[in-house]
């Protein structure tokens, strides 16, 4: 257990600085980047960004003071909005983007796994039909054309819910629903040939001959396996859902930090782009840690000390 | 008793043939087609994408307007017989720009997949082949970059690069290789113990012929289907960064950012984001029927 939280705790941070010393070199070599020499800036803007980002001193103290600054969680400052720090963005923002997604993983979720389950129970029968088109249309839709049709229809056209912004429970659905739609159909199709293989285990057969209930025997001893590899879905599963969430944000105009990430390459704000990317970048891969991490506690025929690629 | 050479003449053939149990022998290609043909939807898969590159390739001069001509007599027209598709905010036929768009993304899902294979394929039949430390390192390198959020990546280079068509291929394949690596890799290493790899190696074949002559033709089919659901992955994900304002610049249309201007669009003239938004996921189940096609008919053992 330990071994194997060392080694995965190490390639995250091999990682998180790769993508640290990438986000710094790019700061310097992008032409027209904020701080190109060959820009002509007014002499005291000149001073500002010098004096802040100490371009003066040569070019490896500039990255070490740029690591210890990051090491004290300052992300850095936005270069378009002047005052305003990338801490500043996250704080606001990432209260409204974390619980989009959390609503989102949960449907995805419960309704991934209820689909498959009936999937999977009422095999090649008209429930598995329908289950299966809705996966495909789920599949072949991307998600910014989906929230678009989402919005056209529930909140334009029959106004049951409201087009934009942010604020109650109503705001929330049809973006949620929108960035759930990929990972539901994905849940459903694993949780269906999961069910299915399950299903004709021995352990099931046993299960049954003893007289067991078919609710109990499904529902608690079958689905209990079937459902397991969609915990290792769930890494990639967070992931989609946040970084889906820079374009359903920005069709909805929702105040979390995709759309403040979206914003910041609009406008080239290189600031906040970094540092929403390495905090992005931070948080994505220490909920893959997370989820690793239950996984084995959760599974015990997992091997903890090395994980097969 | 004398033996000779008349009592060893051979059997008559047509004799053999009519004992003979079982079907004409076919090669493995052949299987592989014929169970291919037998399955519905890729074949209709097939029929599809077959028929989205004909109009790919002909569609942007069916209504003789070009993809950047703008008449601003004629803005955001509904369809009609004359802009089959209707025209956009500048007046441009989107019959036109929808299947010139189609060409851009086509193009961008292909030559993706190609730019994957051949970094993939290398990397992994080169990690796969010589194995020990080489294989620990690179595999390695592969795992650390791989905990990366994908998409950021792509951001990130599509930010520091002039954006462009060019660009979006580089990201895309930059990032895209990881998983084709991983695949080939272990495709190699379960290859490499056969005995017809040890004969090449006695016969004196260097590493590199036995990785392309004998080994990687033999990992084909995996790989094949890997590209093929790469396809509408790379499609996707352009559209994604279309819709960012990172993908293809006007007036250059991609489904992508022909999608992303219905949408601005959606509540006045909802066929503005339709008829792309229609075409991406017709493209994105073709594909997919295709690559599940395939890898049934490619692998004789998989589960229907």
């Amino acid at each position: 257990m330990g071994r194997f939280l060392l080694q995965r705790l190490t390639y995250m941070l091999v990682a998180l600085l790769l993508i640290i010393t990438f986000t710094f070199i790019l700061m310097h070599v992008v032409p027209g980047g904020p701080f190109a020499s060959e820009k002509q800036l007014p002499e005291s803007v000149m001073k500002n960004l010098n004096e802040k980002f100490h371009l003066n001193d040569p070019l490896w103290l500039q990255y070490v003071k740029y690591l210890q600054q990051l090491l004290k969680g300052d992300l850095g400052v936005s270069f378009k909005y002047e005052g305003r720090t990338v801490n500043d963005f996250i704080k606001n923002g990432f209260p409204v983007s974390a619980t989009l997604g959390a609503v989102s993983v949960m449907i995805a979720l419960i309704f991934g796994i209820s689909l498959g389950i009936i999937s999977a129970l009422n095999q090649n029968k008209w429930q598995d039909y329908i289950a299966t088109i809705f996966a495909t249309i789920g599949f072949s839709v991307p998600s910014f054309i989906m929230a678009s049709l989402l919005m056209y229809f529930f909140a334009y056209k029959i106004k049951l819910f409201p087009t934009a912004m942010w604020g109650t429970p109503a705001h929330v659905v049809l973006p949620a629903i929108a960035l759930a739609t990929l990972p539901t159909a994905f849940i459903s199709r694993i949780v269906r040939s999961n069910m299915i293989e399950v299903l004709q285990q021995d352990y099931i057969k046993t299960a049954r001959a003893k007289g067991m209930s078919e609710r109990v025997v499904i529902y608690k001893h079958a689905l209990k396996n079937a459902i397991l590899p969609v915990v290792t879905y769930l890494g990639p599963l967070i992931a989609g859902v946040f970084t889906g969430s820079f374009v359903v944000e920005k069709i909805f105009a929702i105040p979390g930090i995709g759309r403040d990430f979206v914003i910041s390459i609009v406008n080239r704000d290189y600031g906040l782009i970094l540092g929403l990317t390495v905090f992005y970048a931070a948080f994505l891969m220490l909920m893959n840690l997370l989820v690793d991490l239950s996984y084995a506690l959760i599974d015990p025929r997992i091997k903890l000390t090395r994980k097969e690629g | 008793m004398e033996i000779t050479r008349e009592l060893l003449t051979p059997l008559e053939k047509s004799g053999l043939e009519a004992e003979a149990i079982g079907k004409p022998r076919t090669t493995y290609w052949q299987d592989v087609r014929r169970n291919f043909r037998k399955n519905k939807l890729a074949m209709v898969g097939l029929v599809v994408i077959i028929l989205l590159v004909i109009m790919a390739a002909i569609g942007p001069y069916l209504s003789g307007h070009t993809y950047d001509e703008q008449n601003y007599k004629m803005v955001n027209q509904p369809p009609n017989s004359q802009y089959w598709f209707g025209t956009d905010s500048l007046g441009r036929d989107l019959f036109t720009r929808v299947w010139y768009g189609a060409r851009i993304s086509l193009e961008v899902g292909i030559i993706t997949a190609i730019l994957v294979f051949i970094i993939g394929v290398l990397y992994g039949g080169i990690s796969g082949y010589f194995g020990g430390i080489v294989d620990e390192i690179m595999m390695r390198i592969v795992e650390i970059l791989s905990s990366i959020p994908f998409l950021l990546w792509v951001i990130l280079l599509m930010v520091i690069m002039e954006p462009g068509l060019k660009t979006i291929f580089i990201a895309l394949g930059a990032v895209y290789w990881l998983n084709m690596a991983r695949l080939v890799r272990g495709q190699v290493l379960a290859l490499k113990e056969q005995e017809y790899v040890l004969a090449a190696k006695v016969l004196g074949a260097s590493p590199l012929r036995i990785l392309v002559r004998h080994i990687i033709p033999n990992t084909m089919g995996p790989i094949i289907v890997a590209m093929t659901l790469m396809i509408p992955e790379a499609i996707f994900t352009e559209a994604w960064l279309s819709f960012l304002g990172l993908g293809v610049s006007a007036p250059m249309a991609s489904w992508g950012s022909l999608a992303s201007d219905g949408v601005q669009a959606i509540t006045a003239y909802p066929w503005q984001l339709f008829f792309p938004a229609f075409f991406i996921s017709i493209t994105m189940l073709a594909f997919n029927f295709v690559g599940d096609g395939l890898r049934d008919a490619l692998d004789p053992r998989a589960r229907r």
